[in-house]
């Protein structure tokens, strides 16, 4: 009898000893401060060793970094954000939808960009993948990202460049892909422009064009998927803050968001 | 010899309190009691049988002989018996005996070979099943689980004496082998009550998984053969006794070492055997666990727990409460593509997992819990009428857990837009620099928990009018991943009555009468926030496609944006209620050249869903009770078994009938809403079965070919389908499809000498549709009908039911010395995988050139390749006595090893799908590639039993 219960017992130990992990601790917040990385080249370096078209494969060891000045968040950026490190900026292409919780406004990043490409698409320069068939560069794939990219911290600021719409009427190389900021705006046509963009289904972007006072004019980009597309943009005056483009040689803007636009003061006419 | 007699006041004493507390006791009216002894030995080789039971009827009592045969049974009182032997908790034969004196020997008790089960496998202990009766593979189909987990357990009872049935319980079915190509249509019994849900139709095997050691007295019938316990169904049924009346005396320890879905376990099981005041105990336990199961990043931990307490009243009355619970949690795998897996070089990728903490931590749990309690009353008067009635409640819940997001990246680790062949038509360059990268680096196709837990950690957004409150701001760490449970909460209150009545030796009538209610709540359940402070119940989806109607993104209108934090329901939230009554009478009757048998059963069912959510997109038709369905269905069955002599029979049976839809089939979306498909009607089926069986000494063959034909199944397939017309679960609805299954079952057996015996069973079949069904889509995101009611061409091809074909040929020897080795070499083939019915469509053809090699790619069924693997297990037991005399007679130690897929061959896919989305614009057959399962190489169960 005594055999028995000790060999229960030992049968019951054994029962209960072996625990299988459920609980796992959260990854700390910490991963996403600022590691420091030396930056070897600036964004507007990077640029200049574009040339002047096609596609180009960095074959360097060069690491640049920048702050997210545009994201997709309201679909108006589609698989791209835009960093800006005071010197130009760049779009990086990436191949993923919903980069903005990854790669929000306001988020430092390095690239290292051996491996990826230069681009100009319609002559507005642009970093990705490899060259397909076509010679558009790819965006990077998603499995990719920690390859080539490393996020550092949240919350950084970034001013836009104060610029007058006569200045930016012929493309201003320098100021591609920038985050610029106007006064003095309006829709050019208040009776057309009901909405920001038509729905994708009938076209993929929608261009209205925007006034100063001296009648020099610009277009305002928005894609047909854009979260805000259905939202009539006021008729007033005033402020905005966009992305500079271009498409060829004609300067586009191309909007991050509504509150970018404050049309709140009278019209010049 | 006299019983001692200073026995014999304390029996009185114990009787008299009997007869005191139950007056109606007349069992031990006969005083005076015996002592019965005897041994049994096998026939031709006059060796000891060791492990048989004896049953009494009469007195609910049952008994274990020992490890030589032996048996020796004190206190019986004077009477007449008929005692039944029981073999693996199954009767195999039975004998009378008048205990008229103090002690009855009846020496040497022989039993013809045939009576007993496979002699290879005489021992209970040493029998292991390849995959044991808990084993829990998960198999993954779209976003269907299809469990295998009752694969060996089915049949295995009646497999004892026909070889065939051995085969497939023991060899075919762990590798995806189902039987006459059914499957979760047997019927499990329990105590009297039926187990399979109504509401899935399977038998979750799972609830009592690890009780091994009490749920093995059992009876059970193959195909349409009757069964004076059910009516059964078309591939038969198993019934279990659990009850302690039915447990021998004894005591059980057993641990077990396997690399298979777990790698320990242990159980414990005592069982008092009927004492004399007429109770009976016995209880169970068991763990099985692994830190790692036989594919990365799954684990297992399970317990199980079971109790029963029986008593005899009298010799007429008996009852029995039985409970059992069996509370697993295991991380699941799923299956891939062949992209994936020639990426990671690994046959047993799981994409559930990912690293955290220094840990694999695998998205994809199941959790169950649900007891079962069992209470039975058995009425019997004399030997001609037994009654048996049941009543049972079972409450539980299971879950099932995996990744949800909220306007995030696709947290899925093998996501198809992140593989190297999505980029490959448009950009090679970046595919393969891409597949380089996965080469040299798979862990980057596992869940990245860190970007998740980082993303939620820093999304602070402010909610407006939270919780539906005007002007209330939340604000936190919203967040854009989460880990959610899909909650099913059951209850279940079944009532069972089961009548045999023997008319006279040749006419048995059975009739039985069982009811089921049954409520299961379902709804999804926060699990994990992963960082983050907060979810809102919100259709994604709809709110960016409809941004001028914000109402329409609403999951419930009762309470709008409502914030949704760890462990409360969102997304969808319903209640099921079904009732299930069935009614069946029997004749069987046993004439001297050929036995008959004729069955009716009538059944009414009745479903109803009760949506607890006011879904913004049906906001008239989710909230609230839906209609009702019920379903009148009846089915008939008739046979003949023909002796042509004493070891040679001939056998047909027939069955017609109509079953009711199951209640996932019923409702079209019972995620989002109370529709129902258009004309469910139950489906029908005409079932044939007929063959030869010859059971001698030496020689047992099995021949059966068998037909069977459903028309009006209803097959609901439900997955998330990420095409940007649909970003929601869709319900792919396939009314009307009738179905063929038909083959040939051969299985021999033959013993070369007392020692080997040479085993050898074919299956030759052939399961596939045999019309043009209807299939319409709908989206758990969409008010309007997606895909039409479309006719799909599906005219003859093939079920993918696993192996369509398959053999196998053995030898084992049984040692004098009690070992025993058996090794099997099995081969199986037509293996085809599940079809899209959606790519046999008139759309799917347009613009391809028919005949062309793109044609052929479409519209032809894969096939499987065929394969072969060898088995082997072995076990030897060992009576301790021999090792020192202290030790009890009765002692002994079993020790096994079973072997399967000895050659360790891991290429071996046992199914696989057509992914259900399919690329119409480019008709591209490879965007959306079949997902496979790979079977598992090499495994062992090693296993050691002490029995006292």
């Amino acid at each position: 009898m005594h055999h028995k219960t000790v060999s229960f017992l030992l049968i019951i130990l054994l029962f209960f000893s072996a625990c299988i992990k459920q609980k796992y601790s959260s990854p700390e917040s910490i991963l996403e401060n600022d590691p420091g990385y030396p930056r070897y080249i600036t964004i507007a370096e990077l640029r200049s060793n574009m040339g002047i078209s096609g596609y180009k494969e960095i074959t360097d060891n060069v690491v640049i970094s920048g702050i997210v000045i545009a994201d997709d968040k309201t679909n108006n950026f589609y698989k791209q954000i835009i960093i800006d490190d005071g010197t130009a900026a760049m779009p990086i292409l990436m191949d993923a939808y919903s980069l903005y919780n990854d790669f929000p406004i306001g988020r430092k990043i390095y690239i290292k960009c051996k491996g990826l490409y230069t681009n100009y698409y319609y002559k507005l320069p642009q970093l990705g993948f490899a060259p397909d068939s076509k010679g558009t560069i790819s965006p990077i794939p998603y499995l990719l990202w920690n390859n080539y990219i490393i996020k550092a911290n949240r919350g950084n600021t970034i001013e836009p460049i104060k610029v007058s719409l006569a200045e930016v009427t012929k493309t201003k190389s320098e100021l591609l892909n920038r985050l610029i900021s106007m006064d003095n705006l309006q829709i050019a046509d208040t009776s057309h422009s009901l909405f920001y963009a038509l729905p994708a289904d009938l076209s993929s972007a929608t261009n209205i064009t925007l006034i100063d006072c001296d009648s020099n004019s610009i277009s305002l980009r928005t894609s047909g998927l854009c979260s805000f597309r259905a939202v009539r943009p006021s008729t007033g005056k005033g402020n905005i803050i966009a992305i500079y483009a271009t498409f060829n040689n004609s300067p586009q803007l191309i909007l991050r968001d509504t509150f970018d636009i404050q049309f709140t003061k009278q019209r010049c006419f | 010899m006299v019983a001692p007699i200073n026995k014999i006041p304390n029996m009185k004493k114990h009787l008299l309190l009997c007869i005191l507390f139950f007056w109606s006791c007349s069992l031990f009216a006969q005083l005076e009691s015996a002592n019965l002894n005897g041994i049994f030995v096998a026939n031709e080789t006059r060796k000891p049988i060791p492990e048989l039971e004896l049953f009494f009827p009469k007195l609910r009592q049952i008994y274990a002989c020992n490890h030589l045969g032996e048996f020796t049974i004190t206190n019986i009182p004077y009477g007449n018996y008929t005692i039944l032997i029981k073999q693996e908790g199954e009767t195999i034969d039975s004998f009378k005996v008048m205990i008229d004196k103090a002690i009855v020997s009846l020496d040497t008790l022989s039993l013809a070979a045939e009576k007993l089960i496979s002699t290879a496998m005489s021992n209970q202990a040493l029998r292991i099943p390849c995959i044991a009766l808990e084993s829990t593979d998960d198999y993954v189909l779209g976003d269907e689980m299809i469990s295998n987990q009752n694969i060996s357990a089915m049949l295995s009872s009646s497999a004892h004496k026909d070889p065939y049935l051995n085969a497939v319980s023991y060899t075919f079915s762990p590798y995806n082998f189902h039987a006459r190509g059914l499957s979760n249509s047997q019927q499990v019994w329990i105590n009297g009550i039926l187990m399979n849900n109504p509401e899935k139709g399977n038998a979750a095997w799972n609830t009592w998984s690890g009780l091994n050691d009490v749920f093995k007295n059992k009876s059970s019938s193959y195909g349409l053969a009757s069964n004076p316990i059910s009516f059964g169904s078309l591939i038969g049924l198993q019934a279990f006794d659990i009850s302690a009346s039915e447990q021998a005396r004894q005591t059980k320890m057993s641990y077990s070492i396997s690399n298979r879905s777990y790698n320990n376990r242990i159980m414990l099981t005592h069982s008092s055997g009927v004492q004399k005041n007429g109770w009976a105990f016995s209880i169970s336990a068991s763990r099985r666990w692994a830190q790692t199961g036989y594919s990365q990043g799954t684990f297992f931990d399970a317990y199980s727990c079971y109790a029963s307490i029986a008593k005899i009243l009298n010799e007429k009355h008996s009852c029995s409460f039985n409970v059992f619970v069996a509370p697993t949690t295991h991380a699941r795998s799923g299956s891939a593509t062949d992209e994936v897996y020639d990426l990671t070089k690994n046959h047993y990728y799981n994409a559930n997992w990912g690293w955290q903490d220094g840990a694999r931590r695998n998205a994809q749990i199941s959790k169950t819990i649900a007891p079962i309690a069992i209470l039975e009353h058995q009425y019997y008067q004399s030997e001609k009428i037994k009654l048996t009635t049941s009543f049972s409640f079972q409450t539980g819940v299971f879950k099932n857990s995996g990744l949800d997001c909220y306007d995030a990246i696709d947290p899925r680790a093998d996501y198809y837009r992140n593989l190297p062949s999505y980029y490959a038509s448009t950009n090679p360059v970046a595919a393969s620099k891409l597949s380089q990268s996965i080469i040299n680096n798979p862990e980057l196709l596992q869940i990245d928990w860190t970007r998740m837990y980082l993303d939620n950690k820093a999304n602070f957004e402010t909610v407006a009018n939270a919780n539906g409150q005007l002007g209330n701001q939340y604000k936190g760490n919203r967040s854009l991943y989460v880990l959610s449970n899909d909650v099913e909460q059951l209850n279940k209150i079944s009532i069972g009555s089961n009548l045999q009545y023997k008319y006279c030796d040749k006419l048995l009538l059975s009739a039985g009468a069982h009811y089921t209610w049954q409520q299961s709540h379902d709804y999804k359940q926060l699990e994990d926030l992963l960082g983050g402070d907060f979810f809102v119940n919100k259709n994604m989806f709809v709110a960016q496609q409809f941004i001028a109607n914000p109402s329409l993104a609403e999951i419930d209108l009762n309470h709008p944006n409502r914030i949704v934090e760890k462990g409360d329901d969102y997304g969808y939230n319903y209640i099921n209620t079904l009732h299930k009554t069935f009614a069946w009478g029997q004749m069987e009757l046993d004439l001297k050249k050929c036995k008959v048998n004729t069955a009716l059963q009538i059944g009414y069912t009745t479903y109803m869903r009760e949506g607890l959510y006011k879904n913004g997109l049906f906001a008239l038709n989710s909230y609230g009770r839906s209609e009702q369905p019920y379903y009148i269905t009846y089915s008939i069955k008739s046979g003949i078994e023909y002796k042509i002599n004493g070891r040679n029979y001939l056998f047909a049976n027939l069955c017609y009938g109509t079953e009711e839809p199951l209640m996932n089939q019923v409702f079209i979306s019972p995620r989002t809403r109370n529709d129902l498909i258009h004309q469910s009607t139950p489906q029908q089926s005409q079932s044939f079965e007929g063959g030869y069986f010859m059971k001698s000494p030496k020689v047992q063959i099995r021949v059966v070919f068998y037909a069977i034909d459903i028309q009006h199944s209803i097959n609901i397939r439900r997955f998330y389908n990420d095409d940007p017309d649909y970003q929601s679960y869709v319900n792919f609805v396939m009314q009307n499809s009738n179905k063929r299954h038909i083959g040939s079952e051969l299985g021999i057996e033959y013993c070369l000498s007392p020692f080997i015996t040479l085993n050898a069973a074919a299956n030759i079949s052939q399961s596939y549709y045999t019309n043009r069904p209807k299939v319409s889509v709908f989206s758990d995101n969409d008010t309007n009908l997606q895909g039409g009611n479309k006719e799909v061409y599906i005219n003859n091809y093939y079920l993918g039911i696993g192996p369509q074909n398959a053999y196998t040929i053995g030898i084992s020897y049984n040692s004098k010395r009690y070992w025993f080795v058996k090794i099997n070499a099995n081969y199986f083939d037509k293996n085809y995988i599940n079809i899209n019915p959606a790519r046999r469509t008139v759309e799917a053809a347009e613009l391809v050139e028919p005949n062309s090699l793109l044609f052929h790619k479409i519209f032809d069924q894969e096939k499987l390749p065929a394969f072969y693997t060898i088995d082997l297990s072995g076990g030897k037991s060992i009576r301790l006595q021999k090792l020192s005399k202290q030790i009890k007679n009765r002692c002994s130690l079993y020790l096994s090893l079973s072997i399967s897929n000895l050659l360790n061959n891991q290429n071996i896919k046992s199914m696989g799908y057509e992914q259900l989305r399919y690329d119409f614009s480019n008709n591209n057959p490879d965007k959306f590639p079949s997902k496979y399962i790979y079977y598992i190489g090499l495994t062992f169960f090693a296993n050691m039993t002490l029995k006292f």
